[in-house]
């Protein structure tokens, strides 16, 4: 029998219940009703029909998912995802076809930063980007 | 101190029992003799052997053989050494060995390795792989720690050591499934699979988990297989075991 690379592989037409959790990547070609989490790459192939969150440093969506999906680094929807449920990550890529239905958050990190911040930096930030942007307009005005 | 158990079925000619003898005899490591049947088998003679206080238990035979002797070693101090006579390739690539007369070499240079083995609940161990067989796809229930597996499957197989497959751990077991695809119900689902519309590759139809312990469920019990022997049936628990196995492996292993 040949071997992928994945630590984890669940084939087509192959059921599971319960929750995935690997250290390693993670492959699913069949169906999962429950929690996928791994510290790597989860990939959700195009035969793949998932009812749970999915959690991972990097997740690539081919098949159907319904649940949160949370990628600390990058998740990419190729033509044939299809996404019901909120989706938190840092890069988003969604190829033409993707199909999404949920909510988006991307900046959580620099919304926190935001509020850390004193008024008077943010004050600074605030006057920095107005300067930028007159000048780009006054730039155009001229031309 | 070494103990022989000869698995006399695997010795076609009397001729090569009598050149391992002399070979053994020839490296300065010959022992007792023994050899299975009806009245002893290769647990009764490795129990023996160890009770004897021989430092070393060593099968000479096939993986049947070395699985039975391996069941009274798991957890031992003794060392296990093998003289391999048609034993599989994983079995041969785990130990390094191919032939009886570098087995030999490698006993007398006792490079031991200390591994942990696949067993089931009835006390069988296994120290490549295990199998269902059956020549016609099954239906299975597997049950690990924190979710449930269900397929139709055409070929199954818990591995402990299977040449290809990297482990993530000393202790895991690598479980490998082939998946069938269940029979068409409707019909518009009998013309794809009749068109091959739903034709899926084969890469696709194959599942890889790693698990420590694993309990295995179908509806009739089906044979569980190592070697050349069935040594469990459904429903059985599968596991790694929780000692070790000390074996003796090739030089250049």
């Amino acid at each position: 029998m040949e071997t992928t690379q994945a630590d984890t592989v669940i084939g087509v037409d192959v059921n599971v219940k319960g929750n995935l959790n690997n250290k390693g990547s993670i492959q699913i070609n069949g169906t999962v009703e429950g929690e996928i989490k791994s510290d790597e790459n989860i990939t959700i192939g195009e035969t793949a029909d998932v009812s749970g969150p999915i959690a991972a440093k990097n997740i690539l969506i081919s098949g159907k998912v319904t649940g949160t999906i949370t990628a600390s680094e990058k998740l990419e929807v190729d033509p044939t995802g299809s996404i019901s449920g909120d989706i938190k990550t840092k890069t988003l890529i969604f190829r033409e076809g993707a199909v999404f239905n949920g909510t988006c958050n991307m900046n959580e990190e620099r919304k926190v930063e935001t509020e850390k911040s004193t008024p008077e930096t943010a004050g600074v930030a605030k006057k920095e980007e107005t300067q930028k942007g007159s000048g780009f307009w006054d730039k155009t005005k001229k031309n | 101190m070494y103990y022989y158990i000869f698995d006399i079925k695997r010795c076609k000619k009397r001729a090569t029992i009598e050149a391992i003898k002399s070979a053994l005899l020839e490296l300065g490591i010959s022992g007792e003799y023994n050899y299975i049947s009806n009245a002893q088998s290769a647990e009764k003679l490795a129990e023996l052997g160890l009770s004897r206080g021989y430092s070393t238990i060593v099968g000479v035979g096939s993986d049947d053989l070395i699985n039975s002797v391996a069941n009274r070693m798991v957890g031992r101090k003794e060392a296990m050494g093998v003289i391999p006579l048609e034993i599989s390739k994983p079995m041969s690539f785990l130990l390094g060995l191919d032939s009886w007369r570098e087995a030999c070499e490698a006993l007398r240079y006792r490079r031991i390795k200390e591994m942990y083995v696949g067993r089931t609940a009835n006390g069988e161990h296994f120290l490549t792989e295990a199998h269902i067989d059956t020549g016609r796809p099954v239906n299975l229930t597997i049950e690990f720690k924190n979710y449930i597996i269900q397929v139709l499957a055409k070929n199954f197989m818990v591995s402990n050591y299977y040449p290809g497959v990297k482990k993530v751990g000393q202790d895991y077991l690598d479980v490998v499934i082939e998946s069938q695809p269940p029979a068409p119900s409707s019909l518009i689902d009998q013309f794809k699979s009749i068109f091959g519309t739903k034709e899926v590759s084969e890469a696709k139809a194959q599942s890889l988990i790693r698990a420590r312990s694993m309990r295995v469920f179908s509806k009739k019990p089906v044979s569980i297989i190592a070697g050349d022997k069935m040594i469990a049936k459904t429903p059985q628990l599968i596991e790694s075991s929780d000692e070790m196995l000390r074996i003796i492996v090739s030089r250049k292993h």
